[in-house]
This record gives structure tokens, C-alpha cells and sequence, in this order.
């Protein structure tokens, strides 16, 4: 694993928000970088010292916040994301060298929402998604573009490439017999490894 | 065969599906409904109503320009995919 390829998704990892996280791993190894997630950190450390690990070998980092109010009665915030978002900020300001180059990108659900939040994030990279996942891929792509300034493929092109994708997955899933719950519940490290080797089939 | 032996051949059969290009889509695009066929970038149709959309690629199928149609969820997940026979 490279610093200068790695990025850090910091996100939730419910049910609801899984199109949106299949589609963001699909637009980040499609554009050749490789995305780390905390539920790959390993179980012998405890998950704050996952997490900083994965955020300090990480050149790039996208931290979705549109789960972190509360949307049910009686249910509190959700503050795993901003904390790992601060983290973050932390590793960039108080780091190595390498680290002061760190780029991060927030994605919410509404556009301005994280100026009553978090009104010290202003004037950093923010993206909105609407919670739809074509609008996050979209939105990703741009920064990436942004970031990089070369030329990479339209947010249409890779959008339609991860359909092409899940469609193929959907099909070789369904024809080898396997169990729903286990394609449901795979771990996202193992999802990554089989966009890979779709890609594969794409070059 | 065995579940680890289900993974692999998974893995192996996806490093070469991406090339079959036989299948047409039925995908959310901005709030509409897009028909595309694999490995090509041309949309062959916009529709407001998604049902219009898969009624159309259907006629891709049957007429055999393409194997089967994915159709997508407005999450882009795929909902089912569809031949002729089905």
C-alpha cells in the first residue's frame, strides 16, 4: 500500500448507506486508488488505533457526514464521523511532512448543512450527495479531477461502468448458487478485491 | 464444491465478464432513465418513467441485440435482470 494512493473512507456502514459506499469503492479503484475502511482494521488493536493507522497512511481521505443527526426519536447523534474527520485534521496539522500533504474531502447530504454543524469547516472541500450514490460518484470524481489536474473519464462514463459492474457481479453471484446473506454481509476489503478483478476484465 | 472454491471461481469468472458487452441497462441518471448497452457510452434512450425505459430495452433484446437487460434500482443496485424467456 501506497501513501500517495491511499484514501481513507470515513463513513457509516449501514444498510441504508451501502449503494452509496459500493459506488464511492467503485470510482476510487477504478481511478487507481485504493480505498481503506476501519472495518478492515485488524481486531487485535483496539479501533481508535486502527482508525490512525489507516488515517496516517493515508495521502487522501473522504469523510461522508450526511449520518451523523439523529434521525429517529430518542436516538442521539452520530459523532464516529466528524471525531474521525478531527483526527484527521489533526494528522494533517501536527504530522510528518508527508502528512501536511493531505488532502480531504467531505461529502454531506445537503450542501451548506455542515455550516450549522461544523461552521469551522468552512472553506474546505465539501461535496453533497442528496443521499444518491450517482450524485456521490460525481462528486468524487471532481475533486479527484480537481486534485490532480490531469484528464480522467466523465462521471457518466464510470457511473455507467459501475453498473456494467454490478450488473456482471449480480449475473456470476446468481449463477454460481451463492447465499444472499453471505454476498450481503461480505466484508468491503473483499467487494474491493472483486472490482479489481473485474477491471481487470476492462483494460 | 466448496465455498472457498465458489470465491475463486467467482473471482475468475469476473476478471473476464467485464468483455461479454451482451447486456443492456436500464440506469438512473439524474433524476431519469437511461438505456445503454455495455462497452459503449451512447445512451440509446432517456425516459422519465422507468417502465417506459425497460419496455424499450426489451426491444433491444428481442429483436437479439443484446442477451438480457439489468434493471437497475434509482440507487443503481440491480433490481433484476431480465431475458426473454423470463
Amino acid at each position: 500500500m501506497s501513501f500517495n494512493s491511499n484514501v481513507f473512507i470515513n463513513c457509516p456502514f449501514d444498510k441504508a448507506y451501502i449503494p452509496i459506499l459500493n459506488a464511492l469503492l467503485f470510482t476510487f479503484i477504478y481511478l487507481k486508488y485504493t480505498p481503506l475502511l476501519s472495518e478492515t482494521t485488524s481486531s487485535g488493536d483496539s479501533r481508535i488505533s486502527g482508525i490512525n493507522s489507516l488515517i496516517s497512511k493515508s495521502k487522501y481521505s473522504l469523510h461522508d457526514l450526511s449520518r451523523m443527526q439523529s434521525t429517529k426519536k430518542n436516538e442521539i447523534s452520530r459523532f464516529n464521523m466528524p471525531f474521525e474527520l478531527g483526527l484527521d485534521f489533526g494528522c494533517k496539522t501536527y504530522g510528518s511532512a508527508e502528512q501536511k500533504t493531505k488532502m480531504l474531502f467531505i461529502l454531506d447530504k445537503e450542501k451548506y448543512r455542515y455550516q450549522k454543524a461544523i461552521s469551522d469547516l468552512s472553506r474546505n472541500d465539501i461535496g453533497s450527495h442528496g443521499n444518491n450514490p450517482e450524485e456521490a460518484v460525481r462528486e468524487v470524481r471532481n475533486w479527484i479531477r480537481k486534485i490532480k489536474a490531469v484528464q480522467i473519464d466523465s462521471a457518466n462514463k464510470i457511473w455507467n461502468l459501475y453498473g456494467e459492474f454490478t450488473g456482471d457481479f449480480r449475473e456470476e453471484v446468481d449463477a454460481l448458487e451463492f447465499n444472499q446473506e453471505d454476498i450481503d454481509n461480505m466484508p468491503k476489503s473483499e467487494y474491493c478485491d472483486f472490482i479489481e478483478s473485474w477491471l481487470k476484465s476492462k483494460m | 464444491m466448496t465455498t472457498a472454491s465458489k470465491y475463486k471461481l467467482l473471482r475468475e469468472r469476473l476478471e473476464v465478464a467485464g468483455n461479454s458487452g451482451n447486456k443492456a441497462h436500464v440506469m438512473p441518471k439524474r433524476g431519469r432513465w437511461v438505456i445503454f448497452k455495455e462497452g459503449d457510452e451512447k445512451v440509446l434512450g432517456t425516459f422519465s418513467r422507468r417502465n417506459t425505459a425497460l419496455s424499450k430495452a426489451m426491444e433491444i433484446v428481442e429483436s437479439g441485440n443484446a442477451k438480457s437487460v439489468v434493471l437497475h434500482k434509482s440507487n443503481g443496485m440491480v433490481e433484476k435482470i431480465l431475458t426473454t424467456a423470463s
